[in-house]
């Protein structure tokens, strides 16, 4: 099975952690360090299976079952954020933000999940009162 | 015949965190609000984005009907290559590309403060509008966000001499850096400075700030970010705009008490 993150998703690595946008759902993910290295292998061009043979073979995460990467694409691709598709080869790039990771990841291994989720909202659209003239907006004047 | 003298429209033209914006208007009484609500902010460049409103004579929505649309988001709808907006009591079509935007409402100025954060980030690639209090003094700029009650206008009221905003404050990327803007929200003046550290706040015993990580600046920025989310493009520029925010500029954790002796610890970051 080979996955390909969607064209509405972009992402970025923060220390351990991946945060991911979906632009289209305006919604944010937090990817644990697993998952983000997973997430960032997903270029449409290396079968699941090969990932996690890989995986496998390296001395990093030996917890991770294969079975724990395809429950993990499951759930992405169940919130639109990955697509199953055909083996790709000159797959490119839409939406990519910062640097890749590597795969297998470094660090000692967990099961890829994400760990928050959270829709983004615009704070404070206005005021509840007439603005600049009083309210609970503009407790106290600054001069 | 009567003859019915034609109303031209006149202009009041304010900096809006560094993009230049032109409202104009046949009515008088509506002019003369905007040129009171912006004065602080009144500017002599170029206008970027033009703003027509028309009063329509709606009444004014209730209190309670103001506050109810606080909160709420403006999802606009797209019509070919503009945008529609509706809120309460007014309604606006504007065009990103040209930087045009029309507006039907009554009259007050509470229509354009929800539409100009849209029409900021329509014209600024790089940058972000803040829930934030902005201070500048000497060329030098801080950014102090944080939640309602954190103490943002506590902090603002502290430094009137450096303060430009208490309430949303601009960010623009810039090479290698930041500046922070002041803007009218929700009283302030225009003005800014070279972004010498943020910080997040809250209220304390001392003064009293503690470094953050890249990755925990993001995280307790984020939910103050006022997301452009009328345009898909637009929320990626912020949302990279807030991942190289973090990652160039300090960022801090200050816990403060209301008195002027906290300038010492806030100011330490960059050059005093």
């Amino acid at each position: 099975m080979i996955y390909r993150r969607t064209d509405h998703a972009a992402w970025r690595n923060l220390g351990d952690e991946t945060v991911l946008i979906d632009l289209s759902a305006k919604v944010m993910y937090g990817l644990n360090e697993t998952a983000g290295h997973l997430w960032q292998a997903l270029d449409g061009t290396t079968d699941l299976a090969e990932l996690g043979r890989s995986l496998a073979a390296s001395d990093r995460a030996p917890e991770v079952k294969p079975a724990a990467l395809e429950d993990f694409c499951t759930a992405l691709a169940n919130l639109g954020l990955l697509k199953e598709v055909e083996l790709d080869a000159d797959a490119t790039e839409v939406s990519k933000v910062g640097e890749a990771a590597p795969w297998p990841p470094p660090g000692a291994g967990e099961v890829p999940k994400i760990t928050w989720r959270e829709p983004i909202k615009q704070v404070a659209a206005t005021c509840g009162f007439l603005p600049a003239q009083g309210g609970p907006c503009l407790p106290k004047p600054m001069s | 015949m009567r003859q019915t003298a034609a109303v031209q429209r006149q202009t009041v033209a304010f900096d809006l965190g560094g993009v230049a914006v032109g409202l104009e208007s046949r009515h008088r009484g509506w002019l003369e609000l905007a040129r009171r609500r912006y004065r602080a902010f009144a500017t002599s460049q170029p206008t970027q984005v033009r703003v027509v409103y028309r009063v329509t004579g709606a009444p004014l929505p209730s209190a309670r009907a103001l506050a109810a649309a606080r909160d709420r988001p403006l999802p606009p709808r797209r019509r070919g290559s503009l945008l529609h907006f509706e809120g309460a009591a007014w309604n606006a079509r504007f065009d990103a590309a040209g930087g045009h935007l029309e507006v039907a409402g009554p009259l007050s100025t509470y229509p354009m403060d929800q539409l100009l954060r849209t029409l900021w980030y329509s014209r600024v690639g790089r940058g972000l509008i803040v829930h934030a209090a902005a201070l500048a003094r000497g060329g030098h700029g801080w950014l102090c966000s944080g939640p309602s009650g954190s103490g943002k206008t506590t902090l603002a009221g502290l430094f009137p001499g450096a303060a430009l905003c208490d309430e949303f404050a601009a960010v623009h990327l810039e090479a290698g850096g930041a500046r922070v803007a002041g803007l009218p929200f929700w009283q302030g003046r225009s003005g800014g400075g070279t972004l010498e550290a943020i910080y997040l706040l809250r209220h304390g015993r001392e003064n009293h700030r503690r470094r953050l990580t890249a990755a925990e600046a993001f995280h307790r920025l984020r939910p103050q970010i006022s997301w452009p989310t009328f345009d898909s493009g637009a929320l990626l520029h912020a949302f990279t705009a807030l991942s190289d925010l973090v990652a160039r500029v300090d960022a801090w954790e200050l816990a403060f008490r209301p008195e002027p002796d906290v300038w010492r610890v806030l100011a330490a970051a960059g050059r005093a």
